[in-house]
């Protein structure tokens, strides 16, 4: 009788045991598939926000000293306002920012004078301006919540600016950063006021666009930027968009460490099943051996057992993985599932079910190609 | 005798350390069976008898001495080597090797047999066995001599030329041992070996000759 034939006999009599298996496999695989399919997704997914969130860029004075910039909030050389009109047509982010920002005494202390110019809005229209009503009517300005109550000014009261009266047009929530030290104003006023006209000491590029998949998007926008515009260093707003990126690379090593375990858990637990049914089979082991099967013959007959089952397994597994990312990932990421059962899922679930599985099976298969039989006499 | 010597084993002895010294279960034990023999070794309960024939088997090691088969020294072969003699020149019925649960009657006696057509001769041993009736049976549902006679059937399908039989008439009645001593009769007559291993004496005129075992000494 060939190994083939008793292999199937053997599987069909002891059906439940190949059913615990068959479950085990195909619930590993389903875990493994539904990691990576999640972590993909969950990959995609991130740069397309990361793509809608694009980064926010500000472009200020060639030789600013950083650490003072950082400290004083604003950069002290200047830029030719002129610059903006090449950066408008460059169209790498959705508004663009124009500002002018000088430190001015204020009571018995200082404020930053800002002037925030037009914003200037990329292809996909206007969008609510980022500093609200940021191109103020002449004769009004916006304090910062520090500046105003440095003052004591309340909105809608006259106040003197370097000289010149503005009436309050609103006093900013405080917002725990140097902006509630600012007084927003015209872009055009605050540059007759400060004696610079033309000049800006800083462009908010928001909503950069990177329309290439580069690892680093803000060296990829200043390697394109910076010699369009002489005389200008470019600097990122913040860190969320790294951030992100960061994320998503943290999520890709959780699930590349995630279905790798899995692998490893299938496979102890798959090893103690092929263990289980070894030692089950020790007596039947021995009759094979007395009636001549090679060693070879009784580990094909385990080892070929667990790739079969593992086969059929890992083919439910990716079913299982198709219902589970199918109900799960609205859950999870939102939107509509983007796992399809197609013939190539179908065959990394079968070739992992079969690998893991066989794999489980190897030390055992090992142990009854070495059989001694004189140890199963002597259990016998 | 004039037949070809085809199983010689020549100062066998089989040595087993246990808890309470050294058990020494097969002594120096000497024989030859020659084609067309029907050898019988008879014994009481714990002489040895099982051992040696473990040992002639290649199942077991012997702790010293030699085993002969065809020609070709059994004890010095590889496992492979020994495994494939077993296929192709060996029968063996050994009680402590029952049936194997998921195959039915005629599977397990054709796993004697892994040549083309063992199903035809399957079938004609179920015959000469009286188990026709339980060909596709499970084996859980043989009776303790139904299963003695697929173990001997499975032992005889492939033609071996030396059938080593452990007790293959226990559990039977007179009339079913009988068939089983006529088949291993007609077995070596056929010009084959047997050798039978029992501690019943109530067929020992079918047997060429009568080894007696005692405290694992071979008696003549």
């Amino acid at each position: 009788m060939r190994v083939l034939t008793l292999l199937w006999l053997e599987l069909t009599h002891r059906r439940w045991a190949a059913l615990v298996w068959t479950g085990v496999t195909a619930v590993s695989v389903a875990l493994v598939i539904f990691f990576i399919a999640i972590a993909d997704l969950a990959a995609s997914r991130t740069r397309v926000i990361q793509r809608d969130l694009g980064l926010n860029l500000r472009l200020i004075p060639a030789g600013t000293d950083l650490d003072r910039y950082w400290i004083k909030g604003y950069a002290d050389g200047a830029i030719d306002e002129r610059l903006l009109e090449r950066l408008v047509q460059q169209n790498v982010a959705s508004r663009l920012v124009p500002m002018l920002q000088r430190t001015i005494p204020w009571g018995d202390s200082e404020a930053i004078l800002t002037g925030v110019g037009d914003e200037l809005f990329g292809g996909d229209g206007k969008k609510p301006p980022v500093f609200g009503s940021a191109n103020q009517a002449s004769g009004t300005i916006i304090l910062g919540s520090a500046a105003a109550a440095r003052r004591d000014v309340l909105e809608g009261q006259d106040l003197e600016v370097l000289g010149r009266r503005f009436r309050v047009d609103r006093v900013l929530a405080s917002t725990g950063s140097v902006d509630d030290a600012r007084i927003f104003g015209d872009l055009r006023i605050i540059q007759e006021m400060l004696g610079m006209p033309g000049q800006l000491n800083e462009i908010r590029a928001i909503e950069c666009h990177c329309d290439a998949d580069v690892l680093d998007p803000e060296a990829y926008l200043r390697s394109i930027l910076e010699p369009l515009l002489p005389g200008t260093m470019l600097i990122r707003q913040d860190r969320m968009a790294e951030a992100r990126r960061r994320q998503r690379h943290v999520a890709e090593r959780v699930a590349g460490i995630a279905a790798p375990l899995m692998v490893v858990l299938a496979v102890i637990a798959l090893a103690g099943l092929a263990f289980i049914n070894a030692h089950q089979r020790r007596s039947e082991l021995g009759l094979l051996i007395s009636l001549g099967y090679s060693g070879w013959e009784l580990a094909a007959l385990l080892w070929l057992r667990a790739a079969i089952i593992g086969v059929v397994g890992g083919l439910f597994g990716v079913a299982l993985a198709w219902i589970a990312v199918a109900s799960m990932t609205p859950w999870i990421l939102g939107g509509g599932p983007d796992l399809e059962l197609d013939i190539q899922w179908l065959l990394i679930g079968a070739s992992l079910g079969g690998t893991v599985s066989a794999i489980a099976a190897m030390v055992p298969a090992a142990w009854a190609a070495r059989i001694d039989p004189a140890s199963l006499l002597r259990e016998s | 005798m004039s037949g070809e010597i085809v199983l010689q084993c020549t100062g066998l002895r089989r040595r087993f350390e246990t808890a309470g010294g050294p058990l020494d279960a097969v002594q120096e034990a000497t024989f030859a069976v020659r084609r067309g023999e029907l050898v019988e070794i008879s014994g009481a309960s714990g002489s040895g008898k099982t051992t040696l024939l473990l040992m002639a088997a290649g199942l077991l090691r012997p702790t010293h001495g030699t085993i002969c088969i065809g020609g070709r020294r059994f004890d010095e072969m590889s496992p492979g080597e020994r495994n494939a003699l077993r296929r192709t020149y060996l029968g063996i019925v050994l009680p402590m090797f029952p049936l194997i649960p998921y195959l039915n009657t005629r599977d397990n006696i054709r796993l004697g047999d892994r040549s083309p057509g063992s199903d035809g001769r399957a079938q004609a041993w179920m015959s000469e066995f009286g188990l026709m009736d339980r060909a596709k049976h499970s084996v859980d549902c043989l009776s303790a001599g139904e299963c003695r006679r697929v173990l001997v059937a499975r032992a005889l399908i492939g033609q071996p030329s030396v059938v080593l039989a452990d007790e293959p008439t226990s559990n039977l009645d007179q009339r079913h041992a009988a068939m089983i001593y006529g088949a291993l009769r007609s077995h070596a007559d056929a010009g084959n070996a047997v050798l039978l291993i029992t501690h019943h004496t109530a067929h020992a005129d079918l047997a060429d000759r009568t080894l007696t075992m005692v405290n694992g000494c071979l008696v003549r």
